[in-house]
């Protein structure tokens, strides 16, 4: 090397150093200077503060760790990183993110799971369940997730469950005990129109709608697409899949569908008693899908206008809460219970409520992996 | 408190570097020292007062052994089986517990203490330092401040590359800091994080990925090893580029770690580039006062059985890591023995092709937590069995990744240095601008993933 290089050389050295200190302080400041914020929207999540120094947090060093989760968490423009680092990823042709597929359209996709440890386990004690109750009508359904419905959306290989074997394996295990109803074709059948959200991993009302065609024609129920008005109550819905993997894509719609007759309906959640099926307030919430029957709760009973003398319990997932909107034409009474929370005895409710129906409705990936359903039904 | 971290880029390291060059030069070792105890005791507060204890302890030794001309073999003895103790006994004592516990059919307990971050490295500076003195080589350091920096100096505290004090005996009291070093640093530290988060960390979620898999495939088995082989390499050599760099910041001049291993034409030639501080501390410690190879064949072939046992032992306290550096130990002799004519004469890209290759089964037995498992797993990748040659589980990692694993094999060889390089001498100075500001650009990438990411272990934190 002459000298002129060596000078040259030097020179960048110089040049680098002082941009590499400019930047950190740069950023540092906009650190101190940023103010702290509680919620975040682009991830959906409540943030992390600053946490309390005391000598003994100090001393085991959680103060450490809760503090580099505070800096994490508040660091000035996250919102810009996690941008930054979702087109990288998307660049070097990564298109998995914290369990979420970035399809080919466009389209966010919960991936599918194996049958936990649970699962065997749950299908004992519903088969325990049916056996008690052999003179009632019963049904199940198992929806099958949108990463399997489009499959040829997502990314190239991508690897995937075969949930129709997982579902067909249900379906033999209770055999014929239980009127189960296959929805693979049907959703298959209908995976062009918009039956899933791309931003999160519940489907749609219509999609919804679907399943209950299917339900009726089983249940000796007459349902008309025409006896509905749909609504959308929310244009720029950005579900869970979008803050769980960090990418950004088209918001999603959420409709209702309003039957034109005129209906009135009582619902009872604990303490709280209101006469919508739906809660508008959640729509602004970090969970717009609760605006269907207010999002999850332990145990709910629906008090209709119909006059069948039916009267159905429903054990479910939040797949349900779309559905159940549909019912309350065709059952006097609802009682809707969602075993992850719900901890009281349900032999109760089989005995004082008069029931006539069962019905099991749950997604694949929520049932497959439940640990919940033979704790509330042993 | 780890390098690609928050705390360390936007806390610690801009306080540091604005105290540090405010203070008058005397006061700059202390401030060093200071920081480092904090930069140590980050993660586990209370081994602070282990990591003081070894400072004072082998600073008394060193002038002991210097000052005492009678009793100074013992006290050297004495120094030395201190320092391996502690390292036995974080590091061994329930390996050695579970292993006796195995052979005898009994059952005693373990400690279960946490492993002290960076202590088989401080543990081997220390050694270094008593061995250096003991030697006559330098003279023992009188300044404890100036001692306590070569023992805790955070750039190479937790990963290396392992100090040897002859080496940075004099920069300790007369090093000059100036601001194109600083620059170098800058270049050396963002280049080296770039390493560690965008390469290292984005093959390690492959690899995990992989290995958490049942029933791979042979494809699927070369992608995993072939994510961990760039995982280890970028992940350690980005954590010493960046300790080299830290270094450089503030004015010490630390020697390179690794020198593009994967280029190597042989396992020799490898271990040449591969972590270079532990083979010349192995060599400057073990090997030559064994003898080397100067006593004969036989105390030869002893020598480097003891050299890679032992260095498969600091790697971890298991008998895979054992299995790995007795394994490169059979592989050297081989060379040296018996192929050592008939490798010359092979056309390179043979060369490059085996040595890759026994990289790569070596870093199984690293990877594996047993035995068994290694074998296992050479089997899935060698087809032997029931084994299929490919599934969409390896395409679709191959399609996610093959861009990335591509960058990593452009990264592992010096082309893209060599070009840097090359247009800054040859271009106007229109290039050497662009080069900062790409170097500034993978810094704010880095920064963007290690804000996103929750994924940022470091692998050698466990040695």
């Amino acid at each position: 090397m002459n000298k002129r290089n060596i000078n040259k050389k030097l020179r960048t050295e110089i040049f680098m150093g002082l941009l590499f200190v400019i930047t950190i302080f740069l950023l540092s400041i906009f650190n101190i200077v940023a103010k702290d914020r509680e919620f975040s929207n682009r991830e959906n999540r409540v943030l992390a503060e600053s946490p309390a120094i005391t000598f003994s947090s100090i001393k085991d060093g959680t103060f450490m760790k809760k503090f580099e989760t505070y800096l994490s968490d508040q660091f000035a423009f996250r919102d810009f990183y996690m941008n930054i680092r979702s087109v990288s990823e998307l660049a070097l042709g990564n298109k998995e993110s914290n369990g979420v597929y970035y399809g080919k359209n466009k389209m966010l996709f919960e991936k599918t799971v194996d049958f936990g440890q649970y699962d065997s386990k749950n299908r004992e004690a519903i088969s325990a369940f049916l056996d008690k109750y052999s003179d009632l009508n019963k049904y199940m359904m198992i929806v099958p997730n949108s990463a399997w419905v489009m499959e040829e959306e997502l990314p190239k290989y991508a690897p995937i469950n075969d949930q129709e074997a997982q579902i067909k394996e249900w379906e033999n295990y209770l055999g014929d005990k239980i009127q189960f109803i296959n929805l693979c074709d049907t959703m298959k059948s209908h995976k062009d129109e918009y039956i899933y959200y791309n931003t999160d991993h519940h489907w749609t009302t219509l999609g919804a709608y679907y399943a209950f065609l299917e339900f009726s024609g089983v249940a000796g129920i007459e349902s008309n697409f025409n006896n509905y008005k749909t609504y959308a109550v929310k244009n720029d819905f950005s579900g869970t899949l979008e803050s769980k993997s960090g990418y950004m894509v088209d918001d999603d719609v959420i409709s209702v569908y309003i039957p034109n007759d005129e209906e009135n309906v009582i619902v009872t959640d604990g303490d709280n008693v209101t006469a919508s099926l739906y809660d508008s307030t959640k729509l602004e919430s970090s969970e717009p899908y609760g605006v269907f029957l207010g999002g999850n709760s332990g145990f709910k009973e629906i008090n209709t206008m119909s006059d069948s003398g039916r009267n159905i319990i429903i054990f479910k997932d939040s797949y349900a809460n779309c559905f159940i909107p549909f019912m309350t034409q065709y059952f006097t009474n609802i009682y809707v219970v969602d075993p992850r929370y719900y901890y009281d005895d349900i032999e109760s409710i089989m005995k004082e409520k008069n029931i006539t129906d069962i019905l099991f409705l749950y997604n694949g990936n929520t049932l497959f992996e439940d640990s919940s359903i033979y704790q509330v039904l042993q | 408190m780890v390098f690609s971290s928050i705390i360390f880029m936007f806390v610690f390291l801009p306080i540091l570097i604005g105290i540090y060059y405010i203070v008058p030069f005397k006061l700059r070792n202390l401030i060093i020292l200071l920081f480092s105890l904090v930069f140590y005791g980050w993660g586990e507060p209370v081994y602070i007062i282990l990591m003081i204890y070894s400072i004072v302890f082998n600073y008394f030794m060193g002038i002991n052994i210097e000052k005492d001309k009678i009793k100074r073999k013992r006290t050297f003895i004495f120094a030395i089986c201190v320092n391996i103790f502690i390292l036995g006994f974080f590091k061994y004592y329930d390996f050695l517990i579970e292993n006796i516990n195995k052979i005898f059919n009994i059952s005693l307990e373990g400690h279960s203490l946490p492993l002290p971050i960076g202590l088989s490295f401080y543990t081997f500076q220390a050694i270094s330092y008593i061995a250096d003195v003991y030697k006559g080589k330098v003279s023992s350091q009188k300044n404890i401040i100036s001692f306590g920096v070569y023992i805790a100096m955070f750039p190479q505290l937790v990963a290396g590359p392992i100090v040897q004090y002859s080496d940075i005996d004099y920069q300790l009291k007369n090093r000059k800091e100036s601001i194109d070093k600083f620059g170098k640093g800058s270049f050396y530290f963002m280049w080296g994080l770039f390493k560690k988060v965008l390469l290292a960390n984005r093959m390690g979620v492959v690899f995990e990925a992989i290995t958490a898999l049942s029933g791979i495939s042979s494809l699927t088995a070369w992608v995993g090893i072939i994510a961990y082989t760039f995982q280890i390499y970028f992940d350690f050599s980005g954590y010493s580029d960046m300790a080299i760099g830290l270094g450089y910041m503030f004015g010490f001049d630390l020697k390179e770690n690794f020198k593009y291993p994967y280029i190597s034409k042989s396992v020799t030639e490898f271990w040449r580039r591969w972590h270079i501080s532990l083979g010349s501390w192995f060599r400057e410690y073990v090997y030559i006062p064994l003898g080397g190879n100067r006593k004969g064949v036989i105390k030869h072939i002893r020598n480097i059985f003891v050299v890679w046992f032992l260095t498969g032992l600091w790697h971890g306290a298991s008998w895979n890591f054992v299995a790995w550096g007795v394994y490169y130990g059979i592989l050297l002799l081989i060379e040296k023995y018996i192929l050592k004519s008939f490798i010359e004469k092979l056309p390179s890209l043979v060369k490059h092709i085996y040595t890759i290759l026994a990289i790569m089964i070596g870093w199984v037995f690293f990877f594996s937590p047993n035995l068994s498992s290694a074998l296992n797993y050479l089997k899935i990748m060698f087809g032997y069995g029931n084994t299929a040659i490919y599934d969409s589980i390896g395409l679709y990692y191959i399609m996610s990744y093959g861009l990335s694993i591509i960058l990593c094999v452009l990264c592992s060889t010096p082309l893209i240095y060599n070009i840097v390089i090359r247009s800054i001498e040859l271009k106007k100075g229109k290039c050497a601008f662009l080069v900062c500001v790409i170097h500034i650009m993978l810094f704010i990438l880095s920064t963007a993933y290690i804000v996103a990411d929750t994924y940022n272990p470091f692998l050698y934190f466990r040695f």
